[in-house]
């Protein structure tokens, strides 16, 4: 009983310090982040976007959209980038082997020819189907592949014919505003030299009417599953990434939407096939190339205007799927980069954004779990006094609230998406998120670290349902 | 530039720093608690290790005094504990309510403040189109009225970049009467020394559109401003005036800044062509960049008679200024550029002589085309090979004498770019169909070429083609063919027989 109750002790200190330190940090992240993303904001309003949308020296783009069996999105969003207000750009499409009518509808829609122009294979990205050009729109590529090289595979083989000197990676269940390049360019404009890697916020679709790529209706989704991932989103997007970013300590380009230097992914080898996804691990190899070759210069960003929209898992099985694989991701490339913690020669990616991967995003849910199980244990075993027990639940539901809140208002201050009767819904949901939501993201957590010890990598795409 | 990563990366550091103390803290919360245990004896007695040493360093009396103290700690420390939860619970709760509130009641007040502020801009639109519409002296008698019920930020907001909404005299007549409302100098002393940088972007922006007389000093100081962002917006506003005397402010600022010189160029880009002679200018500068840029620049503006100043650019010592001075020669389209140009199919780095070809395409069309396809045998990168490919493609008629020549006494690869070009010019239905010509001329001219290119041994889709025309015409092209490899049609009916 005795021996047990100095264990307790100790971690019942740990777990208080835990939580203490973590809200210490998102303070403090979040302060950053409230005044970078102002700033971003008012850049935004003065921008002249127009004379940039119609100049011959603005910086063209390849855009590549790796598709694997998605008949449902794929006309939408390629409409979408079709639609962009950007004067030069290329898009490359990569059929991932799909076995669904994702390749009778492209060629039904962009009338596409067999070409043979020359292909050379730099990253051993899987067998070339066939090479096609639309006689429709002479500025796309599709490229047919053999699947099982995953996502990443699918867009080194595009990058193996994209052309321009950035190339902006997507996804093809993303439907994109029709000024999301454009307002992305706008800072690599300043200085193409400096900026190697530029990604931006994009919402979930759930629920929109969209029609022909063009989104009719934004209709917050109330779905409470959905509702959460936006309000998720909102905490990654805008509670952290825009501060790390302000220190060039951004750790993610998503996958959904992102702009690189085709030199600098050419020269780092393009995509790695390995990882279970591919996104974080480019941006942690990323800021090891600007850090090993004394590049400082270099530049890795996330803005935080609205770039476009994808769609989320609409239910609970599908979002375990997918987060199952994102904390696989998080933990692979966490232990490939386990040098970069607390080294120096890393800067504030070592000192900032790598110990948080590590201790919140990677075993953040060890500590959560474990604070739960033991403090209910402590109580029954009559070691915690009532008093502290209900004090330490209430500290985990209001730390909970308070590190959505503080982005959320953020978020609110500088964006007109949400109407007041949302807004109150996502703030609702923020105070009760730790009586389910949390355990469910928890859930997925355990899953994906028990999965990436059974040697799981694989890339499993979450079901598309356009719900 | 400097001085914000230097902010930012000590931004960085201090967050690190602050990390790792709390890390320490929380270490040092965890060691303590563990010496404040109650009931030691027990807890000892789990850990043997710990009790020997123990033992021998202090003895069991000390052991028990020290089992005392701590447990007379204990309560206290609950205590400690207790009221340190509660606390921090207490000023998350605060904080919690604070925000949710101040997140629903910003939302709610942001909503009606933007609806009210449409609903005056709206207003203000329509009375200004109505009063247009009635002539310029009405408007000119009335403006002045529906002017006062806005402010000169939301004025800017509902006149700029509207020049197809309003007709063009008026443009002048809002600048005027901004300029006369007194309200200037005011924006102007803000663009010049307001600490709030935002708010001095907003009044550069404003002078951007105004060009009071004082702008461009005012914009020339804040352009080479050490904050990155008030000079950024100043390039902007600068690029609004589009005079003489703004590029040649923009010019002296690439000068010194090529990093910015996408940015630069592609404002300039919409300028007046009165601007060439400074551009002009730039090409005797010393740094590679400011040149390349200047050459870019002067692909827009296509200045005459300067055709001598961009070839002699082509031997500079920089491969990106070559490069560009052919695509200026090309873009140009003198036709005197010709031999510069063949000498830089000779160049050494390919992207050079990749914009020699298609800058020789572009003035000597198939003239320059037997120089071109022996590049494509010789040259070792494939986007060179690309162009010419792409340059033959766009003036196939031109192109086929040599393509059949090429075709005949080519190595495997000309030949195979041959076929590549006639495939992606849609040119091989076109020949079979040429095979089945009444006039003699043609159909003879389209059997030689069959007949070469069937000899090429190159794969050119013969049969996909002939699935095309109808029976009797294939039935008559398979005789052609049979004429010129017997083999081949045997070996097509084989296939042929295997799938049925």
């Amino acid at each position: 009983m005795i021996s047990f109750k100095s264990f307790f002790s100790a971690a019942f200190a740990v777990f208080v310090g835990y939580y203490l330190f973590l809200s210490m940090y998102y303070l403090v992240l979040n302060m950053v982040g409230f005044f970078e993303y102002w700033n971003r904001r008012k850049e935004h309003e003065e921008e002249n976007y127009a004379a940039l949308s119609v100049s011959s020296f603005t910086v063209p783009v390849s855009i590549i959209i790796p598709a694997h069996n998605e008949e449902l999105w794929i006309l939408d969003c390629l409409q979408s980038v079709l639609n962009l207000n950007y004067p030069e750009f290329e898009i490359v499409i990569v059929d991932d082997g799909s076995v669904d009518k994702t390749i009778p509808i492209l060629k039904d829609f962009l009338k596409l020819k067999f070409i043979h122009n020359p292909y050379i294979d730099h990253f051993s990205s899987g067998k070339i189907l066939g090479l096609y050009r639309s006689e429709k729109y002479p500025k796309i590529t599709v490229l047919s592949k053999e699947s099982g090289s995953k996502k990443a595979g699918a867009v080194n083989a595009g990058l193996n014919i994209a052309k321009y000197k950035f190339v902006c990676v997507m996804d093809s269940d993303t439907v994109l505003e029709n000024n999301a390049l454009l307002k992305v360019m706008a800072h690599v404009q300043k200085d193409p030299e400096r900026i190697i890697g530029i990604g931006s916020y994009f919402g979930l679709v759930n629920g929109f009417k969209i029609k022909d790529g063009q989104i009719l209706e934004r209709s917050f989704s109330w779905k409470p599953v959905v509702a959460y991932q936006t309000l998720e989103y909102i905490r990654t997007f805008i509670g952290n990434r825009i501060a790390w970013s302000k220190f060039n300590a951004m750790p993610n380009i998503a996958g959904g939407f992102g702009v690189w230097r085709r030199d600098v992914l050419l020269e780092l080898g393009g995509y790695n096939t390995e990882f279970s996804s591919e996104d974080v691990e480019f941006t942690f190899r990323a800021h090891c190339y600007v850090a090993e070759h004394k590049k400082e210069r270099y530049r890795i960003m996330m803005l935080p205007y609205y770039v476009g929209w994808t769609e989320g898992p609409n239910d609970v099985k599908s979002l375990i799927q997918q987060r199952d694989r994102w904390q696989r991701v998080m933990i692979e490339t966490v232990w490939h980069y386990k040098y970069m913690l607390f080294n120096p020669k890393y800067g504030s990616f070592g000192f900032v954004t790598f110990p948080y991967f590590l201790f919140y995003e990677v075993l953040g849910v060890f500590f959560e779990s474990a604070s739960v199980a033991i403090t209910v244990w402590g109580y029954l075993a009559g070691v915690l006094n009532t008093g502290i027990f209900f004090g330490f639940f209430i500290l985990m539901i209001l730390y909970q609230a308070f590190i959505s809140l503080i982005p959320l208002f953020t978020f609110n201050r500088a964006q007109e998406i949400f109407k007041s009767k949302d807004a109150a819904y996502l703030v609702l949901l923020s105070l009760v998120e730790f009586f389910w939501y949390r355990w469910i993201i928890a859930w997925s957590k355990f899953s994906g670290t028990f999965n990436f010890f059974r040697g799981d990598r694989t890339y499993k795409m979450v079901p598309r349902t356009r719900a | 530039m400097a001085p914000l990563e230097f902010k930012q990366r000590a931004a960085g550091y201090i967050v690190g720093v602050f990390a790792l103390l709390s890390i320490l803290s929380s270490c040092v919360t965890s060691s303590n608690s563990k010496t404040v245990l109650p009931e030691r004896q027990t807890f000892l007695g789990s850990y043997n290790s710990n009790e020997t040493t123990a033992v021998k360093i202090s003895g069991e009396k000390l052991i028990r005094e020290v089992h005392e103290v701590a447990a007379r700690l204990i309560p206290s420390n609950d205590q400690k504990l207790y009221d340190l939860i509660w606390l921090v619970d207490k000023i998350l709760f605060l904080f919690v309510i604070f925000m949710s509130v101040a997140t629903i009641a910003f939302v709610f007040f942001k909503e009606r403040e933007d609806k009210r502020r449409l609903r005056i801009l709206t207003n203000a639109r329509k009375n200004i189109q109505r009063l247009t519409a009635k002539g310029l002296s009405v408007f000119k008698k009335t403006f002045p009225q529906v002017a006062t019920k806005i402010s000169p930020k939301q004025f800017l907001e509902m006149t700029k970049d509207l020049g197809t909404v309003y007709p063009e005299e008026l443009e002048q007549y809002f600048r005027d009467f901004l300029l006369a409302s007194g309200k200037i100098p005011a924006i102007e002393r803000r663009a010049k020394k307001e600490r709030n940088k935002w708010r001095r972007v907003e009044a550069i922006t404003f002078l951007g559109y105004i060009n009071s007389p004082a702008t461009l000093g005012i914009l020339k100081d804040s352009l080479f401003d050490k904050d990155a962002e008030v000079s950024y917006f100043s390039m902007l506003a600068l690029a609004r005036i589009k005079t003489r005397q703004s590029a040649a402010i923009l010019l002296d600022f690439l000068g010194k800044h090529a990093s910015s010189g996408y940015k630069i160029v592609s404002l300039l880009e919409s300028f007046p062509p009165s601007v060439v002679d400074e551009i002009i200018r730039l090409t005797e500068s010393p740094d590679p960049k400011v040149r390349f840029w200047a050459i870019k620049l002067l692909s827009k503006f296509k200045p005459k008679g300067e055709r001598q100043r961009i070839a002699d650019l082509t031997e500079d010592p920089s491969p990106d200024v070559r490069a560009s001075a052919c695509e200026c020669l090309g873009i140009l389209g003198e036709k005197e550029a010709k031999a510069v140009l063949m000498k830089c199919l000779q160049d050494k780095i390919w992207f050079v002589r990749m914009q020699a070809v298609r800058a020789l395409s572009k003035i000597a069309g198939g003239e320059c085309f037997p120089e071109l396809l022996k590049l494509m045998s010789k040259d070792s990168s494939p986007f060179v090979k690309e162009s010419v490919k792409n340059a033959i493609i766009g003036d196939i008629n031109q192109a086929l004498p040599y393509i059949e020549e090429c075709l005949e006494s080519g190595d495997k690869t000309v030949k195979e770019y041959c076929v590549n070009v006639l495939i992606d010019s849609n040119y091989i239905a076109e020949i079979l169909g040429n095979v089945l010509s009444k006039d003699p001329t043609v159909r003879k001219r389209a059997t030689r070429l069959l007949e070469r290119m069937i000899k090429s041994n190159v794969y050119f889709g013969l049969k996909k083609n002939l699935d095309a025309f109808s029976s009797s015409s294939r039935d008559q092209l398979m005789q052609v063919v049979a004429r010129i490899d017997e083999n081949l049609v045997v070996r097509m009916n084989r296939e042929l027989t295997k799938k049925a």
